[in-house]
């Protein structure tokens, strides 16, 4: 027995990974790297020949009337749907949080569409806001308003999406919070009951400030995905009217698919993973340093 | 062979590199006349007994005892022999079916106790077996052990905080202070005969008392002086102590070795006392005197009716002090 | 206290309700004969299935469903398998290249599908995995591994080190070690990770979009897309096609409740 055999005894073991970073690098790695030479050439995802044009792909996006639109949608929807669903999640979350005959049934139904795909429900949703016959019409034309054609402005169809979206996932955001509430010791109440504190006072001063780490976990989840949206933007709008509704994400969709311009697109990618790395990494460092304990 | 010492003296770590569990940076160990530096922790004949027992949870007790020997490809007659031998000797044949989860502390302890034992192993490792039972159990598996010990008559090496187990388990003590070994001896000659400060504050409950003197020499024989007091100094000591005139020593002394005395004599001192704990042939006395808080155990029969004032005077039975050199620590009374 | 609760009751139900109304609109629209015009809050008059059964015939719902059941399911096993196995040595063996290599797995979570698409697609049809199950598995699989390792080195971490300690000594090589006593532990978590994974894999229209572009291999999600697009004219139909896909992962969910949220706040504890 010697030192070399010791060494590759102990971190042999080691190897038990090496399937998943195979799979990892074939399918995560080098699509990056090349990813990221394709965002340099003028390629249109097909024809055996291209150039390379430096960063003209960058310059040229930035200064993309679309791309800016987009970027912003992106932000918009992420922190829109956040905001949304922190309020109603909680909300709902407060609401649940006793024991009564509805509530089994209500938590059921609201986490429900969680399970099913985000595109799936964007058509499904469709039906409530057609111009002829959708159910949103019919509710707005009982109270005497003239039917709308709700998709049809930009700015109204990245506040449905946004709506449409916090509606499907509150139910993450409501169980994170349920989980939390249930979390917090009765005695902290029972304490401030006998001091003497109103029930208003008592969700300001014990209980948003012990849901920290669900807060922290729940926004962290409903931004990163509402960052990503894509399926309910194609499902609704697929982008339009022409390019008002898009997100990144969608715009890198049809300037692939669409204008077949694969390098430009590829451009896009990179700047999209590139801000929510920046983003995640900005949450991580901001909620690591207040870890509470308890 | 009892390892004893307070929390981070690496006594497990010692432990731990006996089973191979960790890598030793330097030096060698050596199982029977086998270098075993090298060796995986499966082919150095030993078994271990872990704290928190460390039982398989998703197997049965029997499939816990059996599985080293399953590993070492033992038939099948000769595991089940094992096991049911051991299972019996620790009264645990009919758990054999049950899961870990199933049973309490005690239960499961002798289970790890059996998972050792069956595998009749060179030498026999405890991890502070005992710390996480109540006192009750803790006493009856003491026992159990030591004649684990002698049917077995296998090497064990055992690891402890708790002084008492090891003063009453051990055969041999190696008392360890911050990774180094502090002194290694019988249990007897560890309490009559520390080789330092440390271990002979460390080991008997109540605590050794230690108090601060100063060496003079009258009349051609040294003396100690402490507060108003002077004590003598044994004869067998007086060479020794003599090089320290006029240097400070530390005294130690043990609660037993301190007496009550009428007298009034220069190593009369004079202690007030701050709580009395009686116990039917003894009390134990917590005093302070001279700056110093002491303890002492008095021999009394306080049934009938005998108690002690708020002062009284006390002496040391000084033929039976230890002297500790200041810087070393060494024991100079030996 | 009965009031508090009167009230609470209330609110819950029309809570409920707005969340059920996209269902219940789908329902009664592919209830409805495409002659029947009327407002779609009104249930149907009678009840016709013509509408379920265009979609399966037409859509063939049912062959994508097949489809996704057999990539759900492969890749499901996949991922948990090989989580648990990269998971163990990230979770005991602690040195700097382990760490590095957890943070990466957990950056590959963060990386938008979309970004990846562009080369992704181009790596894939080169390697001629285009429409092919193994190369929408091997992608998705790839995707979801990051989620999967995480939860079970978590998990693997709360595992006394003794256990391992004490096989060790008993006689195993690490390799047993993994399989005899971490691997049956490992029950718990595995459930959660089988059913977050099976859920996102199902669900998952970005990669599928770009992976299965024929259409002799489809997921249900790419089903119901693309029949929605044709029959831009018979919504019934439309609406039929996306129940009968929402309804078995609606009865899964409802059977299997408890272990579904439990898995959410679960893998949420990170």
């Amino acid at each position: 027995m010697n030192k070399y055999s010791k060494f590759a005894r102990q971190h042999m073991v080691n190897l038990l990974y090496l399937p998943a970073l195979i799979m990892f690098s074939i399918f995560v790695l080098y699509p990056f790297v090349k990813g990221i030479s394709l965002s340099f050439t003028d390629w249109n995802g097909f024809s055996q020949n291209f150039n390379y044009v430096g960063f003209r792909n960058y310059s040229e996006l930035f200064q993309d009337v679309n791309v800016r639109k987009a970027f912003t949608n992106t932000l918009v929807y992420g922190f829109g749907s956040t905001l949304l669903q922190q309020c109603f999640g909680l909300g709902y979350a407060l609401l649940l949080n006793q024991s009564f005959a509805m509530r089994k049934f209500a938590r059921t139904v609201i986490y429900m569409p969680v399970m099913i795909a985000g595109v799936i429900m964007g058509y499904m949703t469709y039906f409530l806001l057609q111009y002829n016959n959708g159910t949103l019409n019919d509710v707005i034309s009982l109270f005497g308003f003239a039917p709308v054609d709700w998709l049809a402005d930009g700015n109204r169809a990245v506040a449905i999406i946004i709506v449409i979206n916090s509606l499907q996932f509150v139910g993450i955001s409501m169980v994170i919070y349920l989980a939390g509430l249930q979390n917090i010791p009765k005695s902290f109440y029972e304490a401030s009951d006998i001091d003497g504190a109103g029930k208003i006072n008592q969700f300001f001063h014990i209980t948003l400030p012990l849901l920290k780490p669900a807060v922290i976990t729940s926004v962290t989840i409903n931004l990163i995905g509402g960052l990503k949206l894509f399926d309910q933007i194609k499902a609704l709008t697929n982008g339009g009217p022409g390019y008002e509704s898009h997100s990144m994400s969608t715009l890198i969709d049809a300037t692939y698919f669409r204008s077949q311009q694969a390098g430009y697109s590829a451009a896009m990618g990179i700047v999209l993973f590139l801000f929510i790395l920046v983003v995640s990494l900005i949450i991580l460092r901001m909620f690591d340093k207040r870890r509470f304990e308890y | 062979m009892v390892l004893v010492g307070p929390s981070g003296c690496a006594k497990s770590t010692t432990l731990r590199m006996i089973a191979g569990l960790e890598e030793a940076a330097g030096g060698t160990i050596e199982i029977g006349d086998k270098v075993v530096n090298d060796t995986p922790a499966k082919d150095r004949g030993i078994a271990m007994v872990f704290q928190n027992y460390a039982l398989y949870p998703h197997m049965t007790v029997y499939e816990n005892m059996a599985f080293g020997l399953k590993m070492r490809k033992f038939p099948k007659e000769e595991v089940d022999a094992r096991v049911r031998d051991a299972a019996e000797k620790l009264e645990i044949t009919e758990l054999l079916d049950r899961k870990p989860k199933e049973m309490s502390g005690g239960q499961r302890q002798r289970v790890a106790l059996g998972r050792a034992m069956v595998r009749q192993p060179e030498v026999f490792l405890f991890d502070e077996p005992l710390s996480n039972l109540d006192a009750k159990l803790r006493v009856s598996m003491r026992v159990r052990i030591s004649q684990l010990h002698k049917q077995m008559g296998s090497t064990m090496i055992y690891v402890t905080h708790d002084q008492t187990e090891a003063m009453t388990m051990g055969d041999r003590i190696t008392v360890l202070k911050d990774g180094k070994i502090m002194q290694v001896d019988t249990p007897l000659n560890l309490y009559n005969r520390p080789a330092n400060k440390f271990v002979a504050g460390f080991i008997g409950s109540p605590m050794m008392n230690f108090v601060d003197v100063t060496v003079a020499v009258r009349d051609g024989a040294a003396v100690l002086k402490i507060g108003d007091n002077v004590l003598s100094v044994p004869e067998r000591l007086q060479e020794t102590v003599k090089q320290y005139a006029g240097k400070p020593l530390v005294l130690g002394v043990r609660p037993e070795h301190i007496k009550l005395t009428g007298s009034g004599g220069e190593d009369a001192l004079p202690g007030d006392i701050l709580v009395k704990e009686e116990m039917r042939n003894e009390v134990i006395v917590y005093f302070d005197y001279a700056g110093n808080r002491l303890t002492a155990r008095i021999a009394m029969d306080t049934e009938e009716g005998h108690t002690l004032n708020d002062s009284e005077r006390f002496t040391f039975d000084m033929s039976r002090c230890h002297l500790f050199d200041t810087e070393t620590e060494v024991n100079i009374a030996l | 206290m009965k009031k508090s609760n009167l009230i609470r009751n209330i609110v819950a139900v029309v809570v409920a309700a707005v969340h059920f109304i996209p269902f219940y609109i789908a329902i009664t629209v592919a209830l409805k004969p495409r002659t029947d015009f009327s407002s779609r809050w009104a249930l149907p008059t009678e009840v016709n299935l013509d509408n379920f059964a265009y979609a399966i015939n037409r859509a063939r719902i049912l062959d994508a469903m097949r489809d996704s059941a057999i990539i759900t399911v492969v890749s499901v096993l996949l991922v948990a398998l090989l989580g648990a196995m990269a998971a163990y040595p990230l979770a005991r063996m602690k040195n700097r290249f382990n760490a590095v290599i957890l943070k990466v797995v957990l950056g590959v979570m963060m990386i938008p599908p979309l970004s990846m698409l562009v080369p992704l697609v181009t790596l894939m049809s080169d390697i001629n995995g285009i429409s092919t199950y193994w190369g929408i598995i091997c992608v998705l699989v790839t995707f979801q591994l990051p989620l999967s390792i995480f939860m079970y080195t978590n998990f693997i971490e709360a595992i006394p080190r003794e256990l391992d300690e004490a096989a060790e000594i008993d006689g195993c090589s690490k390799f047993m070690i993994f399989y005899r006593i971490i691997l049956p532990l490992l029950k718990p978590v595995t459930a959660t990770v089988v059913i977050l994974t099976g859920v996102f894999i199902w669900n998952d229209y970005q990669f599928s979009l770009y992976i299965l572009q024929s259409p002799r291999l489809r997921v249900v999600t790419l089903a119901v897309s693309s029949f929605f697009g044709q029959s831009s004219s018979n919504l019934g139909a439309a609406a039929a096609c996306a129940l009968i896909a929402v309804v078995p992962v609606i009865v899964v969910y409802i059977a299997l409740q408890k272990y579904f949220v439990r898995g959410m706040i679960d893998s949420a504890g990170k």
